[in-house]
Protein backbone atom coordinates (compact mmCIF):
# COMPACT_ATOMS: atom_id res chain seq x y z
CA UNK A 1 0.00 0.00 0.00
CA UNK A 2 1.32 3.14 -0.68
CA UNK A 3 0.96 6.64 1.08
CA UNK A 4 -2.45 8.15 -0.15
CA UNK A 5 -3.86 4.78 -0.09
CA UNK A 6 -2.71 4.56 3.71
CA UNK A 7 -3.37 7.94 4.27
CA UNK A 8 -7.44 7.34 3.12
CA UNK A 9 -7.04 4.22 4.98
CA UNK A 10 -6.51 6.24 8.63
CA UNK A 11 -10.39 6.71 9.22
CA UNK A 12 -11.32 3.35 9.04
CA UNK A 13 -8.33 2.28 11.18
CA UNK A 14 -9.28 4.64 14.04
CA UNK A 15 -12.41 2.53 13.81
CA UNK A 16 -10.78 -0.60 14.05
CA UNK A 17 -12.15 -1.79 10.79
CA UNK A 18 -9.48 -2.96 9.02
CA UNK A 19 -8.20 -6.36 8.71
CA UNK A 20 -4.91 -7.46 10.87
CA UNK A 21 -2.98 -7.01 7.99
CA UNK A 22 -3.81 -3.95 6.42
CA UNK A 23 -3.51 -2.46 10.42
CA UNK A 24 0.07 -3.98 10.50
CA UNK A 25 1.04 -1.99 7.33
CA UNK A 26 -0.42 1.02 8.55
CA UNK A 27 1.30 0.92 11.77
CA UNK A 28 4.40 0.15 9.97
CA UNK A 29 3.95 3.58 7.07
CA UNK A 30 2.72 5.55 10.85
CA UNK A 31 6.26 5.24 12.04
CA UNK A 32 8.09 6.19 8.92
CA UNK A 33 5.57 9.05 7.81
CA UNK A 34 5.43 11.89 9.95
CA UNK A 35 2.05 13.79 7.48
CA UNK A 36 0.43 10.84 8.28
CA UNK A 37 1.32 10.45 11.88
CA UNK A 38 -0.95 14.37 11.53
CA UNK A 39 -3.38 13.28 9.46
CA UNK A 40 -4.43 10.41 12.28
CA UNK A 41 -4.11 13.07 15.10
CA UNK A 42 -6.20 15.50 12.97
CA UNK A 43 -9.41 13.01 12.09
CA UNK A 44 -8.64 11.83 15.65
CA UNK A 45 -9.95 15.49 17.10
CA UNK A 46 -12.08 15.49 14.06
CA UNK A 47 -14.20 12.61 15.32
CA UNK A 48 -13.87 13.91 19.14
CA UNK A 49 -15.74 16.99 18.08
CA UNK A 50 -18.67 15.85 16.68
CA UNK A 51 -19.06 12.75 19.49
CA UNK A 52 -18.88 15.87 21.57
CA UNK A 53 -21.88 17.42 20.70
CA UNK A 54 -24.50 15.81 22.70
CA UNK A 55 -27.74 15.27 22.34
CA UNK A 56 -30.15 18.09 21.37
CA UNK A 57 -33.36 18.16 24.04
CA UNK A 58 -36.15 17.67 21.38
CA UNK A 59 -39.01 20.25 21.83
CA UNK A 60 -41.85 19.58 24.82
CA UNK A 61 -44.26 19.30 22.88
CA UNK A 62 -43.17 16.41 21.00
CA UNK A 63 -44.52 13.55 22.28
CA UNK A 64 -47.84 15.30 23.13
CA UNK A 65 -48.15 16.15 19.51
CA UNK A 66 -47.11 12.62 18.21
CA UNK A 67 -49.22 10.45 20.29
CA UNK A 68 -52.47 12.97 19.75
CA UNK A 69 -51.60 11.91 16.28
CA UNK A 70 -51.30 8.31 16.91
CA UNK A 71 -54.34 8.58 19.22
CA UNK A 72 -56.52 9.98 16.46
CA UNK A 73 -54.94 6.85 14.18
CA UNK A 74 -55.78 4.47 16.71
CA UNK A 75 -59.18 5.83 17.24
CA UNK A 76 -59.82 5.16 13.41
CA UNK A 77 -58.82 2.06 12.97
CA UNK A 78 -61.47 0.94 15.95
CA UNK A 79 -63.72 2.50 14.02
CA UNK A 80 -67.57 4.08 14.48
CA UNK A 81 -69.37 1.41 15.97
CA UNK A 82 -66.98 0.62 18.01
CA UNK A 83 -66.65 4.41 19.40
CA UNK A 84 -70.58 4.47 19.93
CA UNK A 85 -70.34 1.28 22.27
CA UNK A 86 -67.78 3.14 24.07
CA UNK A 87 -70.02 6.08 24.67
CA UNK A 88 -70.91 7.14 28.49
CA UNK A 89 -74.52 5.58 29.24
CA UNK A 90 -75.93 9.06 28.93
CA UNK A 91 -75.02 9.79 25.43
CA UNK A 92 -75.77 6.26 24.23
CA UNK A 93 -79.25 5.62 25.32
CA UNK A 94 -80.55 8.84 23.53
CA UNK A 95 -78.30 7.61 20.23
CA UNK A 96 -80.01 4.09 20.35
CA UNK A 97 -83.85 5.39 20.90
CA UNK A 98 -83.24 7.74 18.02
CA UNK A 99 -81.84 5.03 16.21
CA UNK A 100 -84.92 3.04 17.40
CA UNK A 101 -87.66 5.52 16.31
CA UNK A 102 -86.02 6.08 13.16
CA UNK A 103 -86.34 2.67 12.15
CA UNK A 104 -89.57 2.13 13.74
CA UNK A 105 -91.05 4.89 11.20
CA UNK A 106 -89.17 3.91 8.43
CA UNK A 107 -90.30 0.53 8.52
CA UNK A 108 -93.98 1.67 8.78
CA UNK A 109 -93.84 3.83 5.59
CA UNK A 110 -92.17 0.98 3.76
CA UNK A 111 -95.00 -1.30 5.05
CA UNK A 112 -97.79 1.26 3.63
CA UNK A 113 -96.44 1.77 0.55
CA UNK A 114 -95.71 -1.85 0.01
CA UNK A 115 -99.55 -2.92 0.93
CA UNK A 116 -101.34 -0.10 -0.72
CA UNK A 117 -99.56 -1.46 -4.44
CA UNK A 118 -100.53 -4.66 -3.16
CA UNK A 119 -104.00 -4.16 -2.82
CA UNK A 120 -104.75 -2.23 -5.81
CA UNK A 121 -102.82 -4.39 -8.67
CA UNK A 122 -105.96 -7.25 -8.46
CA UNK A 123 -108.80 -5.93 -9.27
CA UNK A 124 -107.06 -3.67 -11.71
CA UNK A 125 -105.51 -6.30 -13.93
CA UNK A 126 -108.59 -8.03 -15.18
CA UNK A 127 -109.44 -4.49 -16.45
CA UNK A 128 -106.82 -3.96 -18.70
CA UNK A 129 -106.77 -7.65 -19.93
CA UNK A 130 -110.40 -7.57 -21.09
CA UNK A 131 -109.25 -4.36 -23.43
CA UNK A 132 -108.23 -7.02 -25.82
CA UNK A 133 -110.88 -9.08 -25.97
CA UNK A 134 -112.83 -6.23 -28.38
CA UNK A 135 -116.65 -7.50 -29.48
CA UNK A 136 -116.22 -5.73 -32.54
CA UNK A 137 -114.01 -5.49 -35.44
CA UNK A 138 -111.10 -3.39 -35.72
CA UNK A 139 -110.83 -0.24 -37.62
CA UNK A 140 -110.40 -0.66 -41.36
CA UNK A 141 -106.64 -0.64 -41.06
CA UNK A 142 -104.65 -1.88 -43.10
CA UNK A 143 -102.96 -5.14 -41.18
CA UNK A 144 -99.29 -5.62 -42.75
CA UNK A 145 -98.92 -2.19 -42.00
CA UNK A 146 -99.99 -2.30 -38.91
CA UNK A 147 -98.09 -4.80 -37.56
CA UNK A 148 -95.15 -3.14 -38.98
CA UNK A 149 -95.34 -0.13 -37.25
CA UNK A 150 -92.44 0.55 -34.63
CA UNK A 151 -93.22 3.34 -32.15
CA UNK A 152 -93.37 6.57 -33.86
CA UNK A 153 -93.71 8.82 -31.05
CA UNK A 154 -94.61 11.93 -33.53
CA UNK A 155 -97.29 9.72 -34.71
CA UNK A 156 -100.66 11.25 -33.35
CA UNK A 157 -102.84 8.63 -34.68
CA UNK A 158 -101.68 6.35 -31.68
CA UNK A 159 -103.42 8.66 -29.57
CA UNK A 160 -106.96 8.67 -30.35
CA UNK A 161 -107.02 4.87 -30.84
CA UNK A 162 -106.20 4.81 -27.96
CA UNK A 163 -108.80 6.84 -26.40
CA UNK A 164 -111.28 5.15 -28.41
CA UNK A 165 -110.40 1.63 -26.78
CA UNK A 166 -111.65 1.90 -23.52
CA UNK A 167 -114.70 2.79 -24.69
CA UNK A 168 -115.27 1.36 -27.81
CA UNK A 169 -112.54 -1.45 -27.21
CA UNK A 170 -111.44 -2.25 -31.00
CA UNK A 171 -107.78 -2.93 -30.31
CA UNK A 172 -105.66 -1.20 -33.25
CA UNK A 173 -102.84 -3.77 -33.81
CA UNK A 174 -100.06 -0.53 -33.43
CA UNK A 175 -100.78 -0.08 -30.53
CA UNK A 176 -99.31 -3.04 -29.58
CA UNK A 177 -95.76 -2.27 -29.47
CA UNK A 178 -92.49 -4.26 -28.72
CA UNK A 179 -91.80 -3.91 -25.61
CA UNK A 180 -88.41 -4.51 -23.90
CA UNK A 181 -87.79 -8.38 -23.83
CA UNK A 182 -87.58 -8.07 -19.72
CA UNK A 183 -91.26 -6.48 -19.46
CA UNK A 184 -91.98 -9.31 -21.81
CA UNK A 185 -90.32 -11.69 -19.68
CA UNK A 186 -92.01 -10.90 -16.50
CA UNK A 187 -95.19 -10.71 -17.87
CA UNK A 188 -96.32 -12.93 -20.14
CA UNK A 189 -97.13 -16.62 -18.17
CA UNK A 190 -97.98 -17.68 -21.60
CA UNK A 191 -95.91 -19.14 -24.45
CA UNK A 192 -96.65 -16.80 -26.46
CA UNK A 193 -94.54 -13.69 -25.07
CA UNK A 194 -95.37 -10.73 -28.53
CA UNK A 195 -99.23 -11.08 -28.18
CA UNK A 196 -99.46 -11.27 -24.18
CA UNK A 197 -97.05 -9.34 -23.16
CA UNK A 198 -97.91 -5.74 -23.89
CA UNK A 199 -101.26 -6.95 -21.68
CA UNK A 200 -99.49 -7.32 -18.58
CA UNK A 201 -97.33 -4.46 -19.38
CA UNK A 202 -99.57 -1.75 -19.41
CA UNK A 203 -101.46 -3.01 -16.25
CA UNK A 204 -98.01 -1.97 -15.06
CA UNK A 205 -98.36 1.16 -16.09
CA UNK A 206 -102.27 1.61 -15.33
CA UNK A 207 -101.63 0.49 -12.06
CA UNK A 208 -99.56 3.66 -11.49
CA UNK A 209 -101.75 5.89 -13.09
CA UNK A 210 -105.32 4.70 -11.04
CA UNK A 211 -102.86 4.99 -7.55
CA UNK A 212 -104.09 7.78 -5.44
CA UNK A 213 -100.81 8.62 -4.51
CA UNK A 214 -98.38 11.53 -5.00
CA UNK A 215 -95.78 9.81 -6.50
CA UNK A 216 -98.28 8.52 -9.26
CA UNK A 217 -97.18 10.66 -11.42
CA UNK A 218 -93.49 10.85 -11.86
CA UNK A 219 -94.35 6.74 -11.74
CA UNK A 220 -96.30 6.68 -14.58
CA UNK A 221 -93.79 9.34 -16.53
CA UNK A 222 -90.91 6.74 -15.99
CA UNK A 223 -93.47 4.24 -17.06
CA UNK A 224 -94.27 6.22 -20.37
CA UNK A 225 -90.74 6.42 -21.26
CA UNK A 226 -90.37 2.79 -21.79
CA UNK A 227 -93.30 2.17 -23.61
CA UNK A 228 -93.47 5.11 -25.71
CA UNK A 229 -96.69 3.85 -27.67
CA UNK A 230 -98.71 4.41 -24.14
CA UNK A 231 -98.62 8.08 -24.14
CA UNK A 232 -101.46 10.03 -23.24
CA UNK A 233 -103.22 7.85 -20.88
CA UNK A 234 -106.94 7.90 -21.09
CA UNK A 235 -109.01 9.03 -18.18
CA UNK A 236 -109.40 5.84 -15.55
CA UNK A 237 -113.19 6.62 -15.03
CA UNK A 238 -113.82 5.33 -18.77
CA UNK A 239 -111.48 2.39 -18.29
CA UNK A 240 -113.52 1.11 -15.04
CA UNK A 241 -116.61 0.55 -16.88
CA UNK A 242 -115.77 -3.31 -16.04
CA UNK A 243 -115.70 -6.27 -18.99
CA UNK A 244 -115.26 -9.66 -18.35
CA UNK A 245 -112.22 -10.89 -17.19
CA UNK A 246 -111.41 -13.52 -19.09
CA UNK A 247 -107.71 -14.03 -20.69
CA UNK A 248 -106.98 -14.27 -23.90
CA UNK A 249 -106.11 -17.75 -24.79
CA UNK A 250 -103.75 -18.89 -26.78
CA UNK A 251 -104.05 -21.54 -29.19
CA UNK A 252 -100.71 -22.53 -31.17
CA UNK A 253 -101.38 -23.84 -35.25
CA UNK A 254 -99.04 -24.65 -37.91
CA UNK A 255 -100.36 -24.20 -41.49
CA UNK A 256 -98.69 -26.18 -43.89
CA UNK A 257 -99.16 -24.61 -47.74
CA UNK A 258 -97.45 -25.66 -51.10
CA UNK A 259 -95.78 -22.40 -51.05
CA UNK A 260 -95.08 -20.35 -47.83
CA UNK A 261 -94.32 -16.89 -48.94
CA UNK A 262 -97.59 -16.31 -51.14
CA UNK A 263 -99.61 -17.79 -48.08
CA UNK A 264 -98.83 -14.29 -46.51
CA UNK A 265 -100.84 -12.29 -47.88
CA UNK A 266 -103.46 -14.80 -48.09
CA UNK A 267 -103.37 -15.11 -44.40
CA UNK A 268 -103.44 -11.26 -43.52
CA UNK A 269 -106.28 -11.50 -45.51
CA UNK A 270 -108.19 -14.13 -44.08
CA UNK A 271 -107.30 -12.41 -40.54
CA UNK A 272 -109.24 -9.45 -42.11
CA UNK A 273 -111.69 -11.40 -42.73
CA UNK A 274 -112.63 -12.84 -39.66
CA UNK A 275 -112.61 -9.60 -37.81
CA UNK A 276 -109.23 -10.62 -36.50
CA UNK A 277 -105.76 -8.57 -35.93
CA UNK A 278 -102.44 -9.26 -36.97
CA UNK A 279 -100.52 -8.85 -33.22
CA UNK A 280 -97.11 -9.82 -34.43
CA UNK A 281 -95.40 -11.16 -37.95
CA UNK A 282 -91.85 -12.97 -36.71
CA UNK A 283 -89.43 -13.37 -39.87
CA UNK A 284 -87.36 -16.64 -39.97
CA UNK A 285 -84.62 -17.28 -42.49
CA UNK A 286 -85.97 -14.44 -44.74
CA UNK A 287 -90.07 -14.77 -44.57
CA UNK A 288 -92.38 -14.69 -42.49
CA UNK A 289 -92.84 -17.89 -40.52
CA UNK A 290 -95.18 -16.99 -38.11
CA UNK A 291 -98.06 -14.93 -36.82
CA UNK A 292 -99.83 -14.20 -33.85
CA UNK A 293 -103.62 -12.75 -34.43
CA UNK A 294 -106.12 -12.06 -31.84
CA UNK A 295 -109.80 -13.15 -32.79
CA UNK A 296 -113.17 -12.86 -31.02
CA UNK A 297 -113.72 -16.74 -30.00
CA UNK A 298 -117.05 -16.95 -32.07
CA UNK A 299 -114.52 -15.77 -34.89
CA UNK A 300 -112.18 -18.48 -34.53
CA UNK A 301 -114.01 -21.50 -36.49
CA UNK A 302 -114.43 -18.99 -39.62
CA UNK A 303 -111.09 -18.10 -39.17
CA UNK A 304 -109.63 -21.89 -39.29
CA UNK A 305 -111.98 -22.74 -42.27
CA UNK A 306 -110.63 -20.36 -44.06
CA UNK A 307 -106.64 -21.74 -42.94
CA UNK A 308 -108.13 -24.73 -44.07
CA UNK A 309 -108.47 -23.72 -47.70
CA UNK A 310 -105.04 -22.39 -47.59
CA UNK A 311 -103.06 -25.61 -46.46
CA UNK A 312 -103.35 -28.30 -44.02
CA UNK A 313 -103.98 -26.95 -40.41
CA UNK A 314 -102.30 -29.06 -37.51
CA UNK A 315 -103.30 -27.97 -33.85
CA UNK A 316 -106.62 -26.84 -34.48
CA UNK A 317 -108.39 -29.02 -32.20
CA UNK A 318 -107.47 -27.54 -28.89
CA UNK A 319 -110.24 -26.86 -26.91
CA UNK A 320 -110.96 -22.90 -26.55
CA UNK A 321 -112.72 -22.60 -23.04
CA UNK A 322 -116.42 -21.00 -22.68
CA UNK A 323 -114.66 -17.85 -20.34
CA UNK A 324 -112.00 -16.41 -23.50
CA UNK A 325 -114.24 -13.53 -24.73
CA UNK A 326 -110.40 -13.34 -27.35
CA UNK A 327 -108.34 -16.20 -28.66
CA UNK A 328 -104.54 -15.31 -29.87
CA UNK A 329 -103.40 -17.66 -32.42
CA UNK A 330 -100.26 -17.95 -33.31
CA UNK A 331 -99.81 -19.50 -36.86
CA UNK A 332 -96.52 -21.31 -37.56
CA UNK A 333 -96.13 -21.10 -41.40
CA UNK A 334 -94.45 -23.86 -43.20
CA UNK A 335 -93.38 -25.15 -46.52
CA UNK A 336 -95.16 -28.33 -48.10
CA UNK A 337 -91.99 -31.14 -48.61
CA UNK B 1 -29.77 21.44 26.19
CA UNK B 2 -26.68 18.45 26.39
CA UNK B 3 -26.88 15.45 27.42
CA UNK B 4 -24.86 12.61 27.47
CA UNK B 5 -26.21 9.91 24.93
CA UNK B 6 -26.83 6.46 25.77
CA UNK B 7 -26.97 3.51 23.67
CA UNK B 8 -30.28 1.34 24.48
CA UNK B 9 -29.71 -2.53 25.14
CA UNK B 10 -30.91 -4.98 21.72
CA UNK B 11 -34.02 -6.48 23.81
CA UNK B 12 -34.90 -4.02 26.26
CA UNK B 13 -37.73 -2.20 24.29
CA UNK B 14 -39.03 -5.51 23.73
CA UNK B 15 -42.01 -5.70 26.00
CA UNK B 16 -42.93 -2.15 25.13
CA UNK B 17 -42.88 -3.56 21.73
CA UNK B 18 -45.17 -6.46 22.88
CA UNK B 19 -47.51 -3.99 24.76
CA UNK B 20 -48.35 -1.96 21.68
CA UNK B 21 -48.95 -4.90 19.41
CA UNK B 22 -51.28 -5.50 21.72
CA UNK B 23 -52.90 -2.10 21.61
CA UNK B 24 -51.77 -0.34 24.42
CA UNK B 25 -51.14 3.29 23.60
CA UNK B 26 -49.77 4.11 26.93
CA UNK B 27 -46.39 1.36 26.23
CA UNK B 28 -45.91 3.22 22.77
CA UNK B 29 -46.26 6.58 24.63
CA UNK B 30 -43.41 5.20 26.87
CA UNK B 31 -41.46 4.46 23.57
CA UNK B 32 -41.80 7.79 21.92
CA UNK B 33 -40.68 9.45 25.67
CA UNK B 34 -37.66 7.03 26.19
CA UNK B 35 -36.54 7.77 22.18
CA UNK B 36 -37.57 10.98 21.25
CA UNK B 37 -34.84 12.71 22.55
CA UNK B 38 -31.84 10.32 20.35
CA UNK B 39 -34.31 10.66 17.30
CA UNK B 40 -34.35 14.43 17.60
CA UNK B 41 -31.02 14.92 18.09
CA UNK B 42 -30.06 12.00 14.55
CA UNK B 43 -32.82 14.31 13.15
CA UNK B 44 -31.41 17.61 13.83
CA UNK B 45 -27.49 16.07 13.54
CA UNK B 46 -28.59 15.75 10.03
CA UNK B 47 -30.77 18.57 8.85
CA UNK B 48 -29.42 21.16 10.81
CA UNK B 49 -32.65 22.56 11.31
CA UNK B 50 -34.70 22.29 14.61
CA UNK B 51 -38.00 22.78 13.46
CA UNK B 52 -37.58 19.81 10.41
CA UNK B 53 -36.02 17.65 13.04
CA UNK B 54 -39.43 18.02 15.06
CA UNK B 55 -41.34 17.24 11.74
CA UNK B 56 -39.13 14.40 10.77
CA UNK B 57 -39.03 13.28 14.46
CA UNK B 58 -43.10 13.33 14.75
CA UNK B 59 -43.34 11.47 11.30
CA UNK B 60 -40.82 8.63 12.32
CA UNK B 61 -42.87 7.63 15.44
CA UNK B 62 -46.37 7.51 13.29
CA UNK B 63 -44.77 5.07 10.84
CA UNK B 64 -43.04 3.30 13.38
CA UNK B 65 -46.52 3.06 14.95
CA UNK B 66 -48.30 1.82 11.89
CA UNK B 67 -45.62 -0.75 10.53
CA UNK B 68 -45.24 -1.99 14.01
CA UNK B 69 -46.29 -5.13 12.45
CA UNK B 70 -43.46 -5.33 10.55
CA UNK B 71 -40.62 -5.00 13.06
CA UNK B 72 -39.80 -8.81 13.15
CA UNK B 73 -37.40 -7.98 16.53
CA UNK B 74 -34.49 -9.34 14.70
CA UNK B 75 -32.75 -5.93 15.20
CA UNK B 76 -33.15 -3.65 18.44
CA UNK B 77 -36.28 -1.72 18.15
CA UNK B 78 -34.03 1.52 18.52
CA UNK B 79 -31.90 0.21 15.34
CA UNK B 80 -35.47 -0.22 13.64
CA UNK B 81 -36.87 3.23 14.69
CA UNK B 82 -33.41 4.93 13.73
CA UNK B 83 -33.76 3.41 10.39
CA UNK B 84 -37.14 5.16 10.06
CA UNK B 85 -36.02 8.47 11.47
CA UNK B 86 -32.51 8.54 9.30
CA UNK B 87 -34.30 7.62 6.00
CA UNK B 88 -37.06 10.33 6.38
CA UNK B 89 -34.66 12.88 6.93
CA UNK B 90 -32.29 12.13 4.19
CA UNK B 91 -35.45 12.28 2.19
CA UNK B 92 -36.02 15.64 3.42
CA UNK B 93 -32.46 16.44 3.15
CA UNK B 94 -32.79 15.97 -0.40
CA UNK B 95 -35.85 17.46 -0.93
CA UNK B 96 -34.15 20.73 0.84
CA UNK B 97 -31.11 20.86 -1.44
CA UNK B 98 -32.81 20.56 -3.98
CA UNK B 99 -34.76 23.58 -3.60
CA UNK B 100 -31.93 24.98 -2.28
CA UNK B 101 -29.92 27.02 -4.76
CA UNK B 102 -26.27 25.58 -3.95
CA UNK B 103 -22.83 26.14 -5.23
CA UNK B 104 -21.73 23.42 -7.41
CA UNK B 105 -20.84 20.14 -5.37
CA UNK B 106 -20.19 16.96 -6.23
CA UNK B 107 -19.95 13.64 -4.66
CA UNK B 108 -17.11 13.09 -6.29
CA UNK B 109 -15.46 16.44 -5.34
CA UNK B 110 -12.65 15.42 -3.16
CA UNK B 111 -13.98 17.52 -0.64
CA UNK B 112 -17.29 16.84 -0.25
CA UNK B 113 -18.04 19.95 2.12
CA UNK B 114 -18.89 23.33 1.08
CA UNK B 115 -21.26 26.23 0.86
CA UNK B 116 -22.57 26.55 4.16
CA UNK B 117 -19.22 26.14 7.30
CA UNK B 118 -17.17 28.19 4.47
CA UNK B 119 -19.21 30.76 3.78
CA UNK B 120 -21.15 31.29 7.31
CA UNK B 121 -18.03 30.60 9.57
CA UNK B 122 -15.23 32.30 8.10
CA UNK B 123 -12.11 32.27 10.24
CA UNK B 124 -12.37 35.04 12.67
CA UNK B 125 -8.94 37.15 12.76
CA UNK B 126 -8.57 36.63 16.41
CA UNK B 127 -9.30 33.38 16.95
CA UNK B 128 -9.54 31.40 19.85
CA UNK B 129 -7.80 28.67 20.27
CA UNK B 130 -9.70 24.78 20.03
CA UNK B 131 -9.24 23.38 23.59
CA UNK B 132 -10.99 27.28 24.87
CA UNK B 133 -14.05 26.73 22.71
CA UNK B 134 -14.13 23.15 23.32
CA UNK B 135 -17.02 23.16 25.81
CA UNK B 136 -18.58 26.42 24.77
CA UNK B 137 -21.83 26.37 22.58
CA UNK B 138 -20.34 28.60 20.18
CA UNK B 139 -18.11 25.48 18.82
CA UNK B 140 -20.68 22.95 18.53
CA UNK B 141 -22.47 25.39 16.39
CA UNK B 142 -19.63 25.88 14.40
CA UNK B 143 -19.13 21.87 14.70
CA UNK B 144 -22.71 21.38 13.18
CA UNK B 145 -22.08 24.22 10.75
CA UNK B 146 -19.51 22.47 9.17
CA UNK B 147 -21.82 18.75 9.06
CA UNK B 148 -24.46 20.78 7.58
CA UNK B 149 -22.03 21.60 4.81
CA UNK B 150 -22.02 17.90 3.68
CA UNK B 151 -23.47 16.78 1.04
CA UNK B 152 -26.83 14.42 1.30
CA UNK B 153 -25.42 11.13 1.34
CA UNK B 154 -22.05 12.20 3.54
CA UNK B 155 -23.98 13.32 6.51
CA UNK B 156 -26.58 10.59 7.71
CA UNK B 157 -23.40 8.51 7.13
CA UNK B 158 -20.94 10.80 9.56
CA UNK B 159 -23.75 11.32 12.20
CA UNK B 160 -24.77 7.33 12.71
CA UNK B 161 -21.03 6.76 13.17
CA UNK B 162 -19.56 9.32 14.94
CA UNK B 163 -22.68 10.62 16.82
CA UNK B 164 -25.33 7.48 17.15
CA UNK B 165 -21.86 5.25 17.24
CA UNK B 166 -23.07 2.26 14.67
CA UNK B 167 -20.90 -0.07 12.90
CA UNK B 168 -20.14 -0.02 9.65
CA UNK B 169 -22.38 -2.96 9.03
CA UNK B 170 -25.18 -1.42 10.92
CA UNK B 171 -25.13 1.75 9.14
CA UNK B 172 -24.78 -0.09 5.35
CA UNK B 173 -27.53 -2.39 6.49
CA UNK B 174 -30.20 0.85 8.01
CA UNK B 175 -29.02 2.87 4.42
CA UNK B 176 -29.20 0.49 1.84
CA UNK B 177 -25.47 0.95 1.23
CA UNK B 178 -22.28 -1.44 0.45
CA UNK B 179 -19.73 -1.83 3.65
CA UNK B 180 -17.23 -0.15 1.45
CA UNK B 181 -19.18 2.63 0.28
CA UNK B 182 -20.04 3.32 3.99
CA UNK B 183 -16.52 3.22 5.10
CA UNK B 184 -15.39 5.58 2.14
CA UNK B 185 -18.02 7.78 2.74
CA UNK B 186 -17.07 8.27 6.10
CA UNK B 187 -14.08 8.76 5.89
CA UNK B 188 -14.21 11.53 3.30
CA UNK B 189 -16.59 13.17 5.27
CA UNK B 190 -14.46 13.32 8.63
CA UNK B 191 -11.78 14.74 6.21
CA UNK B 192 -14.61 17.34 5.19
CA UNK B 193 -15.33 18.25 8.81
CA UNK B 194 -11.40 18.50 9.83
CA UNK B 195 -10.62 21.00 6.72
CA UNK B 196 -13.93 23.13 7.41
CA UNK B 197 -12.70 23.24 11.54
CA UNK B 198 -9.70 24.01 10.42
CA UNK B 199 -11.31 26.76 8.28
CA UNK B 200 -13.64 28.02 11.37
CA UNK B 201 -11.77 27.43 14.50
CA UNK B 202 -8.15 27.88 12.96
CA UNK B 203 -5.86 25.95 14.88
CA UNK B 204 -6.76 22.49 15.16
Amino acid sequence: MDHDSIRHKLSAYLDGAVTAAEKSLIERHLEECSDCRNTLHELEKTIHHVRSLGEVEPPPWLAVKVMARIREEAGRKRGVLLRLLQLPLRWRIPVEAAALVFLSVTGYLVYRNVSSDMTQVVPLSGEFREEYAPPVPPPAASPKASVKSSPEPGKPSSVPMKEKRAAEPAPPAHSVAPLPSSVREDASPVPSPPAGAPVMAEEKGQNFRLQDRDDAKSAFSADRMSLPEQEEAPSWTMRSKSLPTAVPEVLGIELIVADPESAVADIERATERSGGVILRKEMQGGRVRFFSVRLQREAVQGYLERLESLGDVRGAQSIIPDTAAAVEIRVTISGRQ
Amino acid sequence: MIRTKKRTLPDEDAELVASCRAGDLDAFESLVRKHQTRMFTLAFRVLGNYEDAGEIVQDAFVSAYRNLGKFRGDAAFTTWLTTITVNLARNRLQQMVSRRSREVCSLDDPVPGCGECSKSHDPPSDRPSAHELLEREELRQRVQGCINGLEPGFREALVLRDVEEYSYGEIGTMLRLAEGTVKSRIARAREAIRDCLKRVVGEF
